[in-house]
């Protein structure tokens, strides 16, 4: 009952092998599509590295990820000052990459889920690494150079925007009674106040030429600060900072 | 030619694929019968069903360099057949054909595969044979699949290219469907 085959339709199909009017593509077309879609991954993959490191680097640069640490406050300061247009365009080269990587077994045999959290997982923790190293410092060092860096090197202006709201970055000059007296990337002078509520870590003595980040109001020249933590290692120091030596003792 | 008819898919394709072309017809004579069953049922109401089918070895051929022989030929045949099916009812617009389904974006642990009673199994296709038109196109392709065309889990993940415990998601959704559709007959 199942069977209704006619032998029309394999000899329709070999009459048009014969004719030529149907045609085999030749491997090399699979070859080169395979390759093509190897590359677009490879493509995306380093451009996806390059965002997330850069990302990764702007944070550590502006010192916004120790943010949280204040509180809820430090988390909105956080989140509203995020890159968010690059982050959408992180989200929209996971997505091509997904697209890409589905083509492969090993991907759409399992949920959709692994295969963008072992994108982000392994993209995140590759952007972490290359974020350590000295690379988006020599880019950003060469953006800021008379021959400028091509394509990129507007990204690296943001690295030299003002800050958000409340957060303040800065060399330390010396202290006061109040707290301590801070130079900040427009070369201006500030008085910084800390008083109980400030949170601080326990061991935290600075030292002029220490980079320091500072949340709190400013008022004129006053900043009344809710948190203050020091750049462990500073990845950046503008170059009217460079006069002073880091780590020189304050006398307190 | 009757070298062909004792060789396996694999090593007929292998044929086609160093040039004897004419092998290629008895690919066409195998799977016919198959490619037009699952057309029918998957394809309710396609008058050009078998044209489609038709399409679908024309595209086997015309692909025939990508297939890897080590791999399973009718898989591979099932899932052009997949994709060309997809393409008509998208091309008709008479029912939806969503681009994502949440039902792959998570793991299913409850998804195994089912070793069905025979009676358990004919009463399944009885009662699919009553009103598979009625389901979603999503749940009717893996019903088809699972209970027509005899696939397992396994080729069924393969050919539609989604995880197999979406393969057991669907079939079991596809049968509480079946079920409901029955009692509201009843």
């Amino acid at each position: 009952m199942e069977s209704e085959k006619t032998p029309k339709l394999k000899e329709q199909i070999l009459s048009k092998i014969k004719s030529g009017s149907i045609k085999a593509k030749p491997k090399f077309h699979f070859v080169l599509r395979t390759l093509l879609l190897i590359s677009g991954l490879v493509a995306a993959g380093l451009l996806l590295l390059y965002l997330i490191s850069f990302v990764i680097f702007l944070l550590r640069v502006n010192g916004l990820w120790q943010a949280p640490t204040f509180g809820f406050r430090g988390w909105g300061m956080l989140f509203t000052s995020l890159p968010w247009m690059l982050l959408i365009l992180i989200g929209f080269f996971v997505l091509v990459m997904e697209i890409l990587v589905k083509h492969f077994s090993f991907a759409y045999r399992r949920p959709l889920l692994y295969s963008v959290l072992g994108i982000l997982v392994f993209l995140g923790v590759s952007g972490f690494v290359v974020a350590q190293t000295p690379f988006h410092q020599n880019l950003w060092d060469l953006s800021e150079t008379d021959s400028g860096l091509p394509v990129a090197g507007s990204l690296y202006s943001f690295l030299r925007k003002g800050d958000p709201d409340d957060w303040h970055r800065g060399m330390v000059i010396s202290t006061t009674e109040e707290g301590f007296l801070m130079e900040n990337l427009a070369a201006e002078i500030l008085s910084v106040k800390i008083d109980e509520q400030t949170k601080i870590p326990f061991a935290l003595d600075l030292l002029p030429g220490d980079m320091v980040m500072v949340a709190g109001e400013r008022i004129g020249d006053e900043i009344k600060a809710f948190g203050i933590r020091e750049f462990s290692k500073p990845v950046f120091r503008p170059r009217h900072m460079k006069k002073m030596p880091p780590g020189k003792s304050l006398n307190r | 030619m009757m070298e062909s008819i004792a060789s396996s898919d694999e090593d007929i394709v292998r044929e086609v694929q160093t040039g004897a072309t004419e092998a290629f017809g008895v690919l066409v004579e195998r799977y016919e019968d198959k490619m037009k069953r699952y057309a029918r049922r998957f394809l309710f109401g396609y008058e050009e069903a078998e044209d489609i089918v038709q399409e679908v070895f024309i595209k086997a051929y015309i692909n025939i360099h990508s297939f890897d022989a080590r791999r399973k030929f009718s898989s591979w045949l099932y899932r052009i057949a997949h994709n060309e099916f997809i393409n008509a009812i998208k091309k008709k617009g008479k029912e939806p054909v969503p681009f994502f389904d949440p039902d792959s974006l998570f793991p299913h642990p409850i998804a195994k595969e089912e070793t069905d009673s025979e009676i358990n199994r004919q009463e399944v296709v009885k009662q699919l044979e009553q009103c598979l038109d009625k389901v979603d196109a999503k749940y009717r392709e893996v019903m088809v699949l699972y209970y027509f065309e005899d696939l397992d889990y396994q080729q069924i993940a393969d050919i539609l290219q989604i995880p197999i415990a979406t393969v057991g998601v669907r079939l079991k959704r596809g049968r509480e469907k079946i079920k409901k559709l029955l009692d509201q007959k009843i």
